[in-house]
């Protein structure tokens, strides 16, 4: 069981890894995570929403942090005690804070599907996370939002006042959608 | 007349049973009985395992928790026919066997009062028996100012539906003074450009949701700074509710991270800001503060250097006395995780009791023992994970260069500072 969290005190944020079934004797099993690229300065900043995925016969981690680096690493990585780094595969733009995660197949391809506070619902093809670097510099000075090149992005426009989402089953997404004041529980078909 | 000599001494009944049942418990009051339709039982008393008399008569009792104020109740049922207890004690009921038995309401303020209670939803709580009294805890707190009524229902001679119900009327909540803002820390009023947190003490329990609009952070010129905080839609409280904790958001202090490349810092060096709170952010009653809140600070150059304790000054006390021990830190620490990263420990090793102040603007913690000191070696012990404004570990910047420095696990938890007590 992964467990990622906020405190009220303390900043540093370790996401803690419990082996389960549970065992009455559960270690100190924080992992540290950093993320970035070369010459980038990193930290302990806190998990906003993560999940994992299954791609290339390896079990993957995808967290989105709240200073809003979208970070992919292998899960074998995540052992308890370990400093690891994750890799910087998107940016999710300033002032913009992840909400929920889910991840889905459609047409024989991967899909990140991703809810944020005001850009909106991304989608984001990931495919190739496996075989994707750290992105190491913006594409241009006014790209808010990137991915890495191998890996597809999306704006689900029509999607809108998402207020948390989670996905149903194959083809459907739950969401509670703010529709102008009104909060409304929906399935919509996966985009 | 005789039935107003039973009222009577029904009463009396009931209150010598409260007594005796209550124990430490204060009694509160009843409002209002209703006397049993179809007859009761009113006068007879017995024995239960030698302890004080209890009465057999049907009666319903509100007892406030232990803790007033706190809108906690129980409810004592007595008078339980013998089939119904052996029912009960049997039949492993659940939650709708029991409300059959006793169930509590809600009186709707302006409803004419009604005894139909068809279709009512019940309050919910837990059932238990205690020898022959049946005790009612709801789950939540009574509602200040709201009647209650209490239904207990068996079957009365010749299969008659026999009723006893008992009104209850929570208190209105004393009036108390408006909550105000008590304390924000940091106190100090030069704080580094990567400031990591405010912490925001009130007077009294507020209310959650929507806090940030309430916050305002303003440069110079007195415009608000867009977005400086973390918002978090779960908020940052202390279990208390009097106490909420503010991030800025670490996008915009992290280096190399977009945020704080696109649009900079929030807070601006050589500047004075002020954190403004306004009076309309509503307490735990739904009162407004009794004033807004200013703090204003000077922004100087960011923090990059982590706490070291080994500058820290310790002023040793002397043995025989309960003299405070006294740490001066070489920066202002954070004022929430001083209070409990900091530790004295015994010349055994054991953990030494006491109080702790914090003072000088976060920069000195003073240690008073609830014993006096023994002669020899105490310590001193700090965990590492203590923080000073900018959000600095011992040991441990806010953020550092994964590529010069990536240890594989984690290392040392806390420091140790030993010190001599003569």
């Amino acid at each position: 069981m992964i467990v990622a969290g906020l405190s009220n005190e303390e900043f540093a944020s370790t996401l803690r890894s419990i082996p389960y079934p549970f065992t009455t004797n559960v270690a100190n099993t924080g992992i540290e995570i950093y993320h970035g690229s070369d010459g980038q300065f990193e930290t302990r900043a806190p998990v906003r929403t993560f999940t994992t995925v299954n791609i290339g016969n390896q079990q993957r981690l995808l967290a989105a942090y709240t200073c809003t680096p979208l970070v992919d690493l292998a899960l074998s990585e995540l052992t308890p005690g370990a400093q690891v780094r994750g890799k910087t595969i998107a940016e999710l733009g300033n002032g913009n804070r992840p909400i929920d995660m889910i991840v889905y197949q459609k047409d024989g391809s991967n899909f990140l599907l991703m809810a944020n506070s005001s850009r909106g619902v991304m989608k984001i093809g990931i495919d190739n996370l496996d075989r994707t670097e750290s992105i190491t510099s913006p594409v241009s000075d006014d790209a808010l939002v990137q991915s890495h090149e191998n890996l597809s992005l999306e704006d689900i426009s029509t999607w809108t006042g998402i207020a948390h989402l989670d996905r149903l089953d194959n083809a459907h997404a739950l969401v509670l959608h703010n529709a102008g004041g009104s909060m409304n529980l929906e399935t919509r078909l996966l985009p | 007349m005789i039935s107003e000599y039973s009222r009577i001494a029904a009463r009396v009944l009931r209150a010598a049973a409260a007594l005796a049942a209550g124990g430490a418990l204060s009694f509160t009051r009843v409002d209002a009985a209703e006397a049993p339709a179809g007859g009761g039982r009113f006068n007879s008393t017995r024995q239960i395992n030698g302890g004080p008399p209890v009465a057999t008569e049907r009666s319903i009792f509100w007892y406030e928790d232990s803790s007033p104020g706190n809108y906690r109740y129980r409810i004592e049922v007595t008078g339980l026919e013998p089939d119904v207890l052996t029912q009960a004690r049997t039949g492993n009921w659940d939650t709708s066997r029991w409300q059959e038995l006793f169930a509590v309401y809600t009186i709707e303020p302006g409803q004419p009062r009604s005894s139909d209670f068809s279709g009512r939803v019940a309050i919910v709580g837990s059932y238990r028996l205690n020898e022959d009294i049946l005790v009612f805890t709801p789950q939540f707190p009574l509602q200040p100012g709201l009647s209650y009524v209490g239904v207990l229902r068996q079957p009365g001679p010749m299969g008659i539906d026999n009723r006893t119900m008992v009104t209850f009327t929570a208190p209105e909540r004393p009036a108390t003074p408006l909550a105000r803002i008590t304390n924000v820390f940091p106190s100090t009023d030069v704080l580094p450009e990567n400031l990591l947190k405010f912490y925001v003490h009130f007077s009294a329990p507020m209310q959650s949701g929507d806090i940030y609009r309430h916050i305002h952070l303003l440069d110079q010129e007195g415009r608000e700074i867009e977005l400086p905080f973390l918002e978090i839609g779960e908020e940052l409280w202390d279990p208390s509710m009097t106490r909420v904790t503010l991030l800025l958001d670490p996008g915009r202090i992290k280096r190399g991270v977009r945020p704080l490349e696109e649009v900079g810092s929030a807070l601006h060096i050589g500047e004075t800001h002020a954190l403004v709170i306004d009076r309309d952010w509503t307490d735990a009653n739904g009162r407004p503060l009794s004033d807004a809140f200013r703090k204003e600070f000077r922004v100087v150059e960011p923090d990059r250097t982590p706490p070291d304790p080994a500058a820290w000054t310790i002023s040793a006390p002397q043995a025989g006395s309960r003299t405070p021990l006294s740490v001066g830190f070489d920066e202002p620490i954070d004022h929430a995780l001083v209070q409990r990263m900091v530790r004295v420990t015994a010349p055994t090793g054991e953990p030494v009791s006491g109080s702790i102040m914090i003072t000088r603007e976060e920069r000195q913690w003073t240690f008073l023992p609830d014993a006096a000191w023994r002669p020899g070696t105490y310590a001193l012990v700090v965990e590492t994970v203590i923080e000073d404004l900018a959000g600095n570990n011992v040991g441990k910047p806010f953020d550092v260069d994964i590529f010069e420095n990536v240890q594989r696990t984690l290392t040392s938890e806390s420091v140790t500072l030993p010190f001599e007590v003569r």
